[in-house]
């Protein structure tokens, strides 16, 4: 019985787990960006994003870190929602002297 | 008997067939020494037969990045949507738990899956299947020295939709400074 009863304590102490996690994505322009925070302006408004040890860097395809990304600079950020809020997963940007395609 | 039947009564209790819960500790214990004692002693033997090298590495990378990262992620961490969810939820290959197993333990995982887990048998016996499968067994024990720039480049061979291809097309454009600037908002989507 008490074997019975650890096992019920056992099967009831599981918490369920988050599915189709919540993305969102974003292109804009850099207004300021700091070690923890990152301020983009898109067509519709400002989003701030938390930037935290595991937010992925990658400046002309190349990996980069947060300090190479400026005020006015073109991104693409890559999010997912935590807690409340928009935690960025991979901000990616190019050199502002960067050649144009066309 | 009477266990048998606490033990079915314990799973329905919590959440029946449902993936959703964690696997208990007395699960993932059994469900090691069964892997353990499923694998023939003929392959935990083994030696990988390739030598280590940056050919075999890179294509172990591009084919783990091709088949595996759906569910293992580039990095071999588990952590995507899908590995994350899946009953019992997949393993982080880094840990020792994996880079313990032989290079033949690996082998015989990679080539005949695992039962009622998501692993599937990928090998189809033939030579080149068993060198494409030796080649991820040494990826396999690269993937804890991973750098930054094997994971971008695992990310551009990850398998894309045609919508994937057409954003990442769009992304490239407005980095480049020909879409505008205030056109460049992204509709949130699940991924």
């Amino acid at each position: 019985m008490k074997v019975a009863s650890m096992l019920l304590a056992l099967a009831l102490c599981s918490a369920p787990v988050a599915a189709h996690e919540g993305g969102h994505d974003v292109r804009g322009v850099v207004t300021s960006v700091g070690p923890q925070e990152l301020t983009v302006k898109t067509s519709h408004r400002e989003e701030t994003f938390v930037l935290t040890p595991e937010t992925q860097f990658v400046k002309d395809g190349s990996p980069a870190t947060a300090q190479d990304l400026k005020a006015s600079n073109r991104v693409v950020v890559h999010a997912k929602k935590k807690v409340g809020r928009l935690e960025a997963v991979k901000v990616q940007f190019k050199s502002a002297e960067g050649p144009k395609k066309r | 008997m009477l266990g048998a039947t606490v033990g079915g009564l314990a799973l329905l209790l919590r959440g029946g067939i449902s993936a959703r819960v964690e696997p208990t500790g007395v699960e993932a214990a059994v469900a090691s020494k069964l892997r353990q004692v499923g694998i023939p002693g003929s392959f935990r033997q083994l030696r990988n037969p390739v030598p280590s090298s940056n050919e075999a590495r890179a294509a172990g990378r591009a084919h783990f990045a091709d088949h595996c990262a759906l569910c293992h992620a580039n990095d071999g961490s588990g952590q995507t949507e899908m590995g994350r969810n899946l009953y019992p939820r997949t393993p982080d290959l880094r840990l020792p738990q994996t880079q313990q197993l032989t290079d033949g333990e690996l082998f015989y995982l990679i080539e005949n899956g695992v039962r009622l887990t998501g692993m599937p048998a990928w090998g189809d016996g033939s030579e080149e299947s068993k060198r494409a499968t030796w080649h991820l067994v040494t990826f396999i024990r690269h993937l804890p020295q991973l750098t930054p720039e094997e994971k971008l480049e695992m990310e551009r061979l990850n398998p894309k939709s045609p919508e994937e291809w057409r954003e990442m097309q769009e992304d490239e454009e407005f980095l480049e400074g020909n879409a505008p600037s205030g056109q460049g908002h992204k509709e949130p989507r699940h991924h």
